[in-house]
């Protein structure tokens, strides 16, 4: 290991926001519902809907009465878990009072908790207006369950842990020296806009002294700056200097690049690696430049970031390896580019035994896990890249999401769609009792749950690559560049786009009722 | 290889005790320990590749191989003590390999190697487009302003009220709560984003996203709240948005901060046209 280097004050802030949205995950609105979806069709099965839970052929009487048993004692225990809601100011109460602090368990929830509970300066007091659980749940098991969308809250709430991630530009990395960049903030000069504007290119070549003198960038900011206005849009700039975290940011640790040929140094399973980044083991052009421009020494903030102390794993129970240690001298030795995350199902471990190890089994904690399987269901990331179509990717999977659940359908046909989901949870559940098995345990094999889901997708994704799907790295491009819109309605107007989405969705689904029954056997 | 020094009167001042590897120097320097040397190589490495690319010396493909080579020397230095104390003894064309272990001794600088120092073929395919890569990097910017050094992150602005502040619909104006937990005289933006819902309007695509940013100087009330105004003269995405929101009758708005340190806010919720449209 590495001594600790030298401190230094950074005496930057210079601005930094991917452009691309390189690390924020899978779409709240994707999370939190996929997971509602999954506990509805819970529900579903344990009312013995006689279409839904009819026995398939191929399958023994033994091992489906099994996973139904498991569903059936799992649905009320997920009703007595704590809520665990923060309180909401009562400013945010203006238009609805579901008086949030009577439900101290996710059972007693009177509305349904919208995706932006916590983050959202909204007068609804938290709740998701208009909320349904489907036409074929409202049916049969009614509309005042709202379990699940407390579940989902938890579940896509992991985008918003922000101290898992704090970036800084370290001047040591330059032997203390920054050049011409530095000696502007020194400077102090200013424009009437009150900020400094600079090229991505043109800071590099100061820091990097490439053409011996960087003046004539300099004058180019100047320019910049002194133009009418220099920040037509936020998005278009990149990650800066000084302390800077954020949602955009999380998701660094939320990859798991499971294609062949990974490094894998630090763990059996591989995260996010921008040299490694890529369904076919090509960095996608923002993956490029975000590598080339941290390469000025853009590093993690060990001692603010929760990640490293969170997702390096010791101790391990599931029989996979500890995680090969980083101290804070190793976190901080390479720049973003070349820094390993740690991989999507660490993170779900990590959520998984605070679960199990709190005594009173708070629902927030299943948010890790949850999240991660919904994670694992997305190509990017699980080709650990934050570009080849990744953001208008999950655009239109949110746009889609309606169509894919059946959500305007007749109860009749949405019932289709909710009894595939419980197949598909079956396949994951037999998953979960092989490993069990073979393991002479009764743990819950979160890591290889996360895995294995993130393999599946990435095969699907290979057998169904097309010229635009899913794969795609000119729309992450053009997202960036050109038109969000047109670069998501890519993936919307793709053929049969709700028909090759849907596999993905429901996988997840799936994998997300078994994990939930299994996990269910462990509270009392 | 090259020997860092440093003076020991800059390192005292830089750390608080300086570090019991580090071995003094008879010009009153230091050397510092095998592991920091290799990092500053490292980043020294990283940095050079990235900017041969930048000069356009390099193909995106030569800086991706470049990269990979320098991970694996260095996977190859900290998994091999023997291997470490070689390079530390002599690495005379800095490609990371020992100089007692490299068959190609004097290999061009920026170039990938493999672990006996010979250089290794590049792909030219097995990299984005050069041009791309480019366009993003020219696009992309830094914003910095001093004032805003060791700054929060902003609050979450909230959007007050929004719409057409007369009879004739000659301006458009945009209410919303200023962020006060920033340093004084650091700069804060206020971006804006409509979401038209529904295609509304036979000038624009259904479900369509415009962005308008505002800086704070450009409010014309400043007190309680700040108001922004847009009109039939403003240009780009503001006339845009002043078009669409006469035309649409379902869109969205909500509004976040950043400042001049590029610490950005959380979007703030989404507000319905139906419930905050009115004169501001």
């Amino acid at each position: 290991m590495r001594t600790k280097p030298r401190s230094l004050a950074v005496s930057l802030s210079i601005l930094v926001a991917f452009g691309a949205g390189p690390a924020r995950a899978h779409n709240a609105r994707v999370h939190q519902p996929m997971t509602d979806f999954a506990y509805q069709v819970m529900r579903l099965a344990a009312l013995k809907v006689p279409r839904v839970v009819a026995r398939p052929g191929g399958i023994s009487a033994q091992e489906w009465d099994d996973y139904l048993a498991a569903i059936d004692a799992a649905v009320p225990k997920l009703k007595v878990l704590p809520a665990s809601l923060p309180t909401l100011p009562a400013s945010r109460c203006v238009t609805d009072t579901p008086a949030w602090s009577k439900a101290a368990t996710l059972g007693l929830l009177t509305r349904a908790v919208s995706a932006g509970y916590a983050t959202s300066t909204d007068f609804d007091c938290g709740s998701e207006a208009g909320w349904s659980p489907g036409p074929v749940f409202e049916q049969h098991a009614g509309g005042t369950d709202y379990t699940g969308t407390g579940l989902g809250f938890w579940a896509q709430s992991i985008d918003d842990e922000v101290d898992d991630f704090h970036g800084w530009w370290k001047p040591t990395n330059f032997g203390g020296s920054a050049g011409k960049a530095k000696e502007l903030a020194s400077e102090g000069w200013d424009t009437g806009l009150g900020i400094l504007l600079l090229p991505a290119v043109c800071f590099i070549d100061c820091v990097f002294g490439l053409f011996g003198s960087c003046d004539a960038c300099v004058e180019t900011a100047k320019q910049l700056s002194e133009g009418t206005n220099p920040v037509k849009n936020l998005e278009e700039l990149m990650p800066g200097f000084g302390d800077w975290t954020g949602p955009t940011y999380t998701g660094l640790w939320h990859f798991i690049n499971v294609r062949g040929g990974v490094s894998n140094e630090y763990d059996d399973r591989q995260g996010m690696l921008y040299e490694e980044a890529g369904p076919f083991g090509v960095p996608g052009a923002v993956d490029m430049a975000i590598m080339v421009v941290t390469d000025i020494g853009i590093t993690i903030n060990y001692q603010k970031s929760l990640g490293p102390k969170r997702y390096q794993i010791s101790g391990a129970t599931d029989s996979h390896p500890n995680t090969k240690h980083r101290d804070e001298g190793d976190w901080e030795m390479l720049s973003l580019g070349h820094t390993t995350f740690e991989p999507l199902d660490n993170l779900a471990y990590f959520g998984w035994r605070k679960f199990v190890a709190d005594p009173a089994h708070s629902s927030r904690w299943l948010g890790w896990p949850l999240h991660a399987l919904g994670d694992a269901t997305v190509p990017m990331h699980v080709t650990g890249t934050t570009l080849w179509g990744h953001r208008p990717f999950e655009d239109a999977q949110e746009r889609l999401y309606p169509s894919m659940v059946g959500a305007k359908l007749t109860p009749t046909t949405q019932e289709g769609l909710a009894r595939s989901v419980l197949l598909e949870g079956f396949a994951w559940f037999r998953f979960v009792r092989s490993w069990q098995a073979e393991h002479g345990s009764a743990e819950v094999p979160v890591r290889d749950l996360v895995t294995a889901l993130a393999k599946k997708t990435l095969a699907y994704s290979q057998d169904s690559q097309q010229l635009f799907w899913p794969y795609n790295d000119a729309a992450s491009t053009e997202y960036l560049l050109t038109a969000k819109e047109t670069a998501t309605d890519q993936y919307i107007d793709h053929a049969n786009a709700v028909e090759l989405g849907r596999p993905l969705l429901f996988s997840g689904q799936g994998a997300t009722i078994a994990f939930l029954a299994a996990a269910m056997e462990v509270v009392p | 290889m090259k020997r860092l020094t440093v003076v020991l009167a800059l390192a005292a001042a830089a750390c608080s005790t300086v570090p019991a590897e580090v071995r003094p120097l008879p010009d009153g320097g230091v050397e510092l320990p095998v592991e920091d040397r290799l990092a500053e190589a490292l980043a020294e490495a990283y940095r050079e590749a990235a900017a041969a690319f930048l000069r356009g010396d390099r193909t995106p493909a030569d800086y991706l191989a470049t990269s990979r080579s320098i991970s694996a020397q260095r996977r190859l230095l900290q998994s091999d003590g023997a291997r470490l104390s070689a390079w530390s003894a002599g690495d005379e064309d800095h490609d990371l390999v020992p100089d007692d272990r490299d068959r190609c001794p004097g290999t061009e600088r920026n170039r990938p190697v493999d672990e006996t120092g010979c250089p290794i073929a590049v792909d030219p395919r097995s990299g984005p487009r050069d041009e791309d890569v480019r366009a993003v990097l020219a696009r992309l910017g830094f914003m910095e302003s001093k004032l805003c050094q060791g700054a929060p992150v902003p609050q979450v602005p909230a959007p007050l009220k929004y719409g057409y502040d007369n009879v004739t619909r000659e301006t458009l104006a945009f209410a919303v709560t200023p962020v006060n937990n920033q340093p004084q005289g650091c700069v804060v933006f206020y971006e804006f984003r409509a979401v038209f819902i529904g295609g509304g309007s036979s000038f624009d695509t259904p479900n369509s996203t415009h962005r308008v940013v505002f800086h704070e100087k450009e409010a014309t009330e400043k007190s309680q709240r700040l108001v922004f105004r847009v009109d039939a003269n403003s240009a780009d995405e503001r006339l845009s948005v002043f078009t669409l929101m006469k035309y649409h009758s379902t869109y969205y708005l909500q509004v976040r901060a950043m400042n001049g340190a590029g610490l950005t806010s959380g979007w703030s919720a989404l507000v319905p046209s139906a419930l905050s449209f009115g004169e501001p």
